[in-house]
C-alpha cells in the first residue's frame, strides 16, 4: 500500500511541479501578495487626515488647543472656515475629512472654570478614517485640557507636581492592549495572507481529481499506479498538503519579518494549527474536486467560497456580533478556525489549552472530508469511469 | 448590424443556459452576496463588549463607575474579578474583550484631592472590537451616570475641555454603510469579469470561435455582440443588488440614484473590456477563473475603500488610479451617503470614462492581433 501512495505522490508532484505556472501560483503570488499587501499597510496607522478648523472663540486658548492638532500627526489642519455650513461640500469633495468646532463660548466657559465642549466631526463613510479621527482627537484634546488646569493651579501658586497631581481627580484612561499603537498591519496582514494561501491551496485541490477525469487514459493511468481508492486520494492528498504548508509557512515568515508584525506565541503551536488547518482545506478541496462535474465547476466553487469564508471567519467582523443564523454557517469554514488562532498566537501568544478545540475540530473535519473523498471517488469515479479496473480495487 | 448584435446575444444566453449554472451564476451570486453580507453586517456596530470589572475599590464611589458601565447598552459586564493577573488568561480565551480597572487607591486619593485613574483595557488584536469599545466608553464616560454621579459629590472637577464625537454621514458608526456597497461591487466586478472572460475562452477552448465569427461577420460586431450581453447582465445585477441594499437592508440613499446608474455605464465598460483581455491570457476557462480570482482581491484592497488611498505608498495610489474599481466604490458610497451631486462627481466619472475606453480600444486591439496571428499560422 505504501508503494502505491509512493507512485501517487511521485507522479502528482512531478505533474505540478513539471508546470511554470503552477510553480508560480502556488509559491510565488502568496509572497508577492504578502509583500503588496504589506506595504499597502506600510504606514500602519492613518497620518495627516485633513482637518477643518471652526473657531467661534479665537483667544489664547482657543489657539493652543488648534496648536495640539497641528502638533499631532494624525491631522494636517488644512482649512480654517468660517461657517458650519462650509463643512458638508468640503467634505464632498474630499477637501477635509474631519473637523474641529470651537463654540463661541469655550474661552468664557474655561476662565469662569466651567467646561466646555468642543465638536470633533469626521467623514464617517470610511470608518477608518473616522476611527482614527476620535482616537487621536480624544488625545490631543486631554493633554490640552490637562494642560490648562496645570496651568490654572500654577497661577494659583501651586508648584509643577502639585499642579499635576490635581489635574482631573479621575482620569480615564483607554489601554489597546496586544496593539498599543492602533495598528491596522498587526490586525490585517496575516489574515490577507492566509486567505491567499487557502485560495491558491483551493486551486490545485480543487482539479486534482477532475483533472484526471478529463481523459480516460489518464484514469487508468492513475489506477496503475496504485491499489486502492485510499492510497490514490491519500497520494495526491499528500502532495498539496506539504505544498500548502509550505506556501503559508513561508509567507508567514516573510510577513513577520519584512512588516514587523510581533509573533509572541511558540512557532511549535502555529505549526500545529497549521497542519491541522491545511489537512482539513486539501481534504474539503478534494471533496470538492471529487464531487463537481469537472474542472471548470470546481474552480468556481471553491472561488465563491473564498470570500465568504473569510469575512464569516471573524477575523474582521466578530462572531459573536452576527446574526445567529449566520454564526452557524461561519462555522463550517475551516479558515474560522485558523485566521483568529493565528493572530492570536502572534499577538497574543495564546497557549496550546486556547486553541485547542479548534485544533481538534479541525482535524475531525479532515478525517470527514477525507472519508467523503474517498467514498464519493471509488463510487461516482472510479467506477463509472472503468468498472473492470476498479473492480480489482478494494476500496 | 443590429439583427447580427441581437443574434449573438440571443445565442449567448442559449450557451449560458445550456450550463444552467453559469446563467445563475451571472444573475444571481451578486444578489446573493449582496443579501448575504447585508445580513452579516445588519447588528450594525459592535455592543455588548463582554468586560470583566476588577473593583479594587468597592466602596459607593468605586460602584458608581461600575454602575454606569453596567446601564450602557454596550458593555455586558459578565466577569467581577479579584486581581488583574485573571484578565489576560480571560482575554485570551475570548471571553472577555475589555476589562475595567479601578485601583486601590481610588477613594482614597479622591478624598485627599490626588489623581487617580480609571483604567479600561481592550483587546485591540481585533480593531474593529476595539474602535467599537471606544466609541462605547466615551459615551459611557461623558453621558451616563458615571461622570455625573461623581461630580456630584464633589469628587470630579470636570476637566475644561470636554469632546464630543460625531461621524458625520455615518452617525451611527454603521458597519452595513461603510461596508456592503463595496462588497456588492466587487461581487458584481467578479462575477462579470469571470462570466466575461470564460465566455471569451469558451469559444476558443471547444472551436466554437469560427462558427462565432461567421454569424457575426467581422471581428468588431463579434466583440460588440458579447458586449452588449454582458453590459445588460452587468446592469441588472447592479439594479438588483442596489434594490436589496437600498430597499431591503435600508441603506441611506442620499443622492441621485441616477449618478450611480451613471457611472456604472464606463464601470461595466472598463470591466468588460478587462474581462476580454484576461481571457487572452488564459488558455482555459479554469485558467480564466483562476486569474479573476487573483486580481478580485488585490483590486479591493488597493481601490481605497476600505485602506484609504491616502494612507498608501505613493505608487500605490497611482496603480489605484488605474484600476475601475476604485472609481466606482468609492463614488457608489460617496453618493449612497453623503449625496454628492454631479459637480463633485464629475472628475472621477470622466476619469472612469477615459479608463474604460483605454481598455476596451485595448480589448478589440488584443483580439485583432491576435486573429492576425491565427491567420498567418
Amino acid at each position: 500500500m505504501f508503494k502505491g501512495i509512493g507512485r501517487v505522490f511521485k507522479r502528482e508532484m512531478k505533474q505540478l511541479l513539471g508546470r511554470k505556472r503552477s510553480i508560480i501560483i502556488f509559491f510565488v503570488i502568496p509572497l508577492f501578495f504578502t509583500i503588496l499587501y504589506g506595504n499597502i499597510y506600510l504606514q500602519k496607522s492613518i497620518k495627516h487626515i485633513n482637518l477643518g478648523v471652526i473657531n467661534h472663540s479665537p483667544s489664547q486658548l482657543s489657539r493652543t488647543l488648534v496648536q495640539g492638532f497641528e502638533k499631532s500627526e494624525a491631522f494636517t489642519v488644512s482649512r480654517y472656515l468660517e461657517d458650519e455650513e462650509e463643512i458638508a461640500p468640503l467634505m464632498a469633495v474630499g477637501e477635509i475629512d474631519a473637523v474641529l468646532i470651537i463654540p463661541k463660548d469655550f474661552t468664557r466657559d474655561i476662565k469662569k472654570g466651567k467646561s466646555a465642549t468642543v465638536f470633533v466631526g469626521a467623514n464617517g463613510t470610511n470608518m477608518t478614517i473616522s476611527n482614527t479621527a476620535m482616537t487621536e482627537a480624544t488625545k490631543i484634546i486631554g493633554t490640552v485640557s490637562a494642560g490648562i488646569t496645570v496651568a490654572k493651579y500654577q497661577a494659583q501658586g501651586l508648584n509643577e507636581t502639585l499642579a499635576y497631581q490635581n489635574v482631573e481627580p479621575i482620569s480615564f484612561r483607554i489601554r489597546p492592549w496586544y496593539n498599543p499603537t492602533n495598528n491596522y498591519s498587526n490586525f490585517l496582514l496575516l489574515g490577507y495572507v492566509m486567505a491567499i494561501v487557502q485560495q491558491v491551496t483551493f486551486y490545485f485541490t480543487a482539479i486534482s481529481i477532475s483533472e484526471e477525469r478529463k481523459r480516460e487514459e489518464r484514469l487508468e493511468e492513475l489506477l496503475r499506479c496504485s491499489d486502492s481508492a485510499f492510497s490514490i486520494i491519500l497520494g495526491k492528498f499528500l502532495v498539496y498538503f506539504f505544498c500548502g504548508v509550505f506556501s503559508w509557512v513561508t509567507a508567514f515568515l516573510l510577513a513577520i519579518n519584512a512588516f514587523h508584525i510581533p509573533m509572541r506565541g511558540s512557532y511549535g503551536l502555529l505549526m500545529l494549527i497549521s497542519l491541522a488547518f491545511f489537512s482539513c482545506i486539501c481534504a474539503l478541496g478534494m471533496f470538492i474536486s471529487v464531487a463537481s462535474k469537472n474542472s471548470l465547476n470546481a474552480t468556481q466553487y471553491s472561488m465563491l467560497m473564498a470570500l465568504p469564508a473569510f469575512l464569516f471567519s471573524g477575523f474582521t467582523w466578530p462572531i459573536e456580533v452576527m446574526p445567529k443564523a449566520l454564526q452557524i454557517l461561519a462555522y463550517i469554514f475551516p479558515l474560522t478556525y485558523f485566521a483568529n488562532n493565528v493572530r492570536d498566537i502572534a499577538l497574543l501568544g495564546v497557549s496550546f489549552q486556547i486553541i485547542q478545540k479548534d485544533l481538534l475540530t479541525l482535524c475531525f473535519g479532515t478525517i470527514l472530508f477525507f472519508l467523503l473523498t474517498i467514498i464519493v471517488f471509488y463510487y461516482r469515479v472510479l467506477k463509472k469511469a472503468c468498472p473492470e479496473l476498479s473492480a480489482e480495487l478494494k476500496a | 448590424m443590429v439583427r447580427r448584435l441581437w443574434k449573438i446575444g440571443v445565442r449567448e444566453v442559449k450557451l449560458l443556459y445550456q450550463d444552467k449554472k453559469a446563467l445563475l451564476v451571472v444573475l444571481f451570486v451578486p444578489l446573493l452576496y449582496s443579501m448575504l453580507f447585508g445580513y452579516l453586517y445588519s447588528p450594525n456596530a459592535v455592543k455588548h463588549v463582554k468586560t470583566a470589572v476588577v473593583n479594587k475599590s468597592p466602596d459607593s464611589t468605586g460602584r458608581m463607575v461600575v454602575e454606569g458601565f453596567r446601564k450602557s447598552d454596550r458593555f455586558d459586564l459578565e466577569y467581577f474579578l479579584e486581581s488583574e493577573e485573571e484578565i489576560k488568561p480571560l482575554m485570551e480565551k475570548g471571553a472577555i474583550d475589555a476589562a475595567l480597572i479601578i485601583p486601590e487607591d481610588f477613594t482614597r486619593n479622591l478624598k485627599k484631592g490626588k489623581s487617580t485613574e480609571v483604567l479600561l483595557g481592550v483587546n485591540a488584536s481585533n480593531m474593529i472590537i476595539s474602535n467599537g469599545v471606544m466609541a462605547s466608553a466615551m459615551q459611557v464616560v461623558q453621558t451616563y451616570s458615571t461622570g455625573i454621579a461623581l461630580q456630584k459629590m464633589g469628587a470630579l472637577a470636570q476637566p475644561p475641555i470636554m469632546v464630543s464625537f460625531r461621524p458625520w454621514f455615518n452617525p451611527t458608526f454603521s458597519y452595513v454603510n461603510y461596508l456592503l456597497l463595496g462588497i456588492i461591487s466587487i461581487a458584481i466586478h467578479q462575477i462579470l469579469l469571470m462570466s466575461v472572460a470564460n465566455s471569451w475562452v469558451k469559444e476558443r477552448e471547444t472551436g466554437t470561435w469560427a462558427e462565432f465569427m461567421e454569424l457575426a461577420g467581422n471581428l468588431f460586431t463579434a466583440i460588440l455582440g458579447k458586449f452588449f450581453t454582458y453590459f445588460l447582465f452587468g446592469f441588472f445585477s447592479l439594479l438588483a443588488t442596489s434594490v436589496a441594499a437600498f430597499k431591503f437592508y435600508h441603506l441611506p440613499l442620499r443622492g441621485n440614484y441616477e449618478l450611480i446608474l451613471l457611472m456604472g455605464l464606463p464601470f461595466m465598460v472598463s470591466i468588460i473590456s478587462l474581462g476580454i483581455i484576461v481571457a487572452q491570457f488564459a488558455k482555459t476557462e479554469t485558467e480564466a477563473t483562476q486569474l479573476v480570482m487573483l486580481l478580485t482581491y488585490p483590486m479591493f484592497l488597493l481601490s481605497g475603500f476600505t485602506w484609504p488611498l491616502m494612507a498608501m505608498p505613493e505608487i500605490f495610489q497611482k496603480v489605484a488610479g488605474i484600476i475601475p474599481f476604485t472609481y466606482f466604490a468609492e463614488n457608489f458610497r460617496r453618493v449612497a451617503l453623503m449625496g454628492i451631486d454631479y459637480k463633485v462627481l464629475s472628475t472621477d466619472f470622466l476619469k472612469l470614462c477615459i479608463l474604460a475606453i483605454v481598455y476596451f480600444g485595448v480589448a478589440v486591439g488584443l483580439n485583432y492581433w491576435r486573429e492576425k496571428q491565427c491567420s498567418r499560422a
